[in-house]
């Protein structure tokens, strides 16, 4: 992991919003602009996607920006890619340490296949990302595998793969600065099955920044 | 918080009790009782039988209960697959539940390959290459010029998953993550790839049973990851599998497995 530091003055954003437990976000980042994610109460899975805002058809590929990379986290330095192989977006900050984008997001189908029938109707990321993109003309065909933000999930040599414990503290933040326009839709994840959020879903911070002139 | 809800403690309890458990069925699988399925397939029971040339995609439908058979003959380095649900192509395979579901990156025999819907498609009834990669393929035209440079158009799988998709009316929103098979990618302890040449030998062949009516694009390109070695010719095979029952490998391997195959069985009773 790459950690870094910003220098950004949050009373210079251009946007700053909490999102709640559980919820839905999504919002248009200008080409140049910069946005953080703040994980308000510590150890929150944020789960993430990118769309390409002219031609949504072009989105973030969680295996395009790992085979690039050549390696499983997503940290400062790393370059989001797109299924078109078009750089989306740079990590420019990271707080916390190394994050999940090969698990996906959950959804209550998943669940209950997880954790059992019973766990059918509880809330689920999936829900929230259907949702946040119908208000951009898109659905559950669009939902790609994302990034989950201060969601950590060792891929071990012997191919074991597991969530553990979130290592990210109050307060820690990533940073992504777009390269094109993007859509960026949010689910803060509502998750209580497994240890990504501490077993206690929390609120989330969102700022925006007008890039350098 | 409703009175039977668990507590925080109880989800972690079960949690941890579900990941040892799933730990004991991942170190078992290998040593497994097997289906048998025939190390040659009496040509009566192939349907269809293609060579995949170099760089090149097959797309079409295996039916519920038939299988696909992969042959590598000449060790490819990696041929991507995308799966759909030949009755509802809003379904498809997923990356992200596969491996979260099981409990691993490392999907081979004994493994199913999962729906967005927690839904049993496919079971990998036999692998004798042991790698198939969910995690970081993507060959794309712009990743391949960057790696290998712009003088040449090379033949990659996103181009290839168009392809295939727009003969099924499908479009490129329909092309999600795939999986790579023949794709030998391991991490070290930091979580940087490394691709496995020696996992590769000639012949190896992967079978793959389609638990629902499926539609299946394949693509014969090299994985980003492999170094830049030409693609080689692969043998394919659709051929009549014994169904699964219910004592089945695949479908009693785990909790996990048994309830994703009871949420197909659902949909396939028309709930
Ligand atoms: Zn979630």
């Amino acid at each position: 992991m790459t950690l870094s530091t910003s220098t950004l003055d949050p009373a210079k954003a251009v946007y700053d919003q909490s999102v709640p437990a559980r919820a839905p976000w999504s919002h248009l980042i200008k080409k140049g602009q910069i946005l953080r994610i703040v994980d308000a109460k510590g150890q929150q899975a944020v789960d993430t996607l990118f769309y390409s805002a002219e031609k949504p058809e072009e989105r973030y590929s969680a295996q395009d920006t790992l085979a690039e990379q050549g390696s499983a986290y997503v940290t400062t330095g790393t370059r989001l890619i797109s299924n078109a192989g078009n750089l989306m977006a740079t990590v420019i900050a990271d707080t916390s340490g190394d994050h999940d984008t090969s698990a996906g997001a959950c959804s209550c189908e998943a669940n209950t296949v997880r954790f059992g029938h019973q766990t059918k109707y509880m809330h689920a990321c999936r829900e929230n990302f259907v949702v946040a993109l119908a208000g951009h003309a898109m659905s559950k065909r669009d939902i790609v595998s994302n990034i989950n933000f201060f969601m950590n999930v060792p891929v071990l040599p012997n191919g074991e793969l597991a969530i553990v414990d979130g290592m990210s503290k109050l307060g820690d933040y990533v940073e992504i600065r777009a390269e094109m326009d993007v859509i960026c839709a949010i689910s803060n994840c509502p998750q209580v099955n497994n240890p990504c959020n501490g077993f206690n879903p929390t609120p989330i911070q969102i700022l925006i920044w007008d890039g350098p002139a | 918080m409703g009175q039977n809800e668990p507590t925080p403690e109880e989800y972690r309890a079960r949690y941890f009790a579900l990941k040892a458990q799933a730990q004991l069925a991942n170190a078992s699988r290998p040593a497994a009782k097997r289906l048998e399925n025939p190390t040659v397939l009496p040509p009566e029971l192939i349907g269809v039988e293609e060579i995949i040339p170099p760089g090149w995609y097959w797309t079409g439908r295996i039916a519920r209960g038939q299988s696909l058979r992969l042959i590598n003959a000449e060790a490819s380095a990696g041929v991507a697959a995308l799966f759909w649900n030949a009755h509802d192509t809003s379904e498809r395979l997923n990356p992200g539940d596969t491996v979260k579901v099981q409990w691993t990156a490392r999907i081979s025999r004994g493994h199913l390959l999962l729906s967005d819907m927690g839904r049993a498609i496919a079971s990998i009834t036999e692998d004798t290459c042991g790698y198939a990669d969910l995690i970081a393929n993507g060959t794309t035209r712009k990743a391949l010029e960057r790696k290998y440079g712009a003088d040449v158009y090379r033949r990659n799988s996103h181009d290839n998953f168009i392809l295939a998709a727009a003969k099924h009316g499908l479009s490129e929103r329909d092309v999600g993550p795939c999986i790579s098979f023949f794709a030998p990618v391991v991490t070290d302890e930091a979580g940087n790839f490394f691709w496995n040449a020696d996992a590769l030998k000639p012949g190896a062949y992967v079978d793959l049973r389609a638990e629902m009516d499926l539609i299946v694009a394949l693509s014969n390109c090299p994985h980003l990851l492999s170094g830049g070695v030409e693609a080689k010719p692969v043998r394919l095979q659709i051929w009549n599998s014994p169904p699964a029952q219910l004592d089945d490998f695949n479908r009693t391997a785990t909790e996990e497995t048994v309830r994703a195959f009871e949420n197909t069985d659902a949909y396939l009773a028309g709930y």
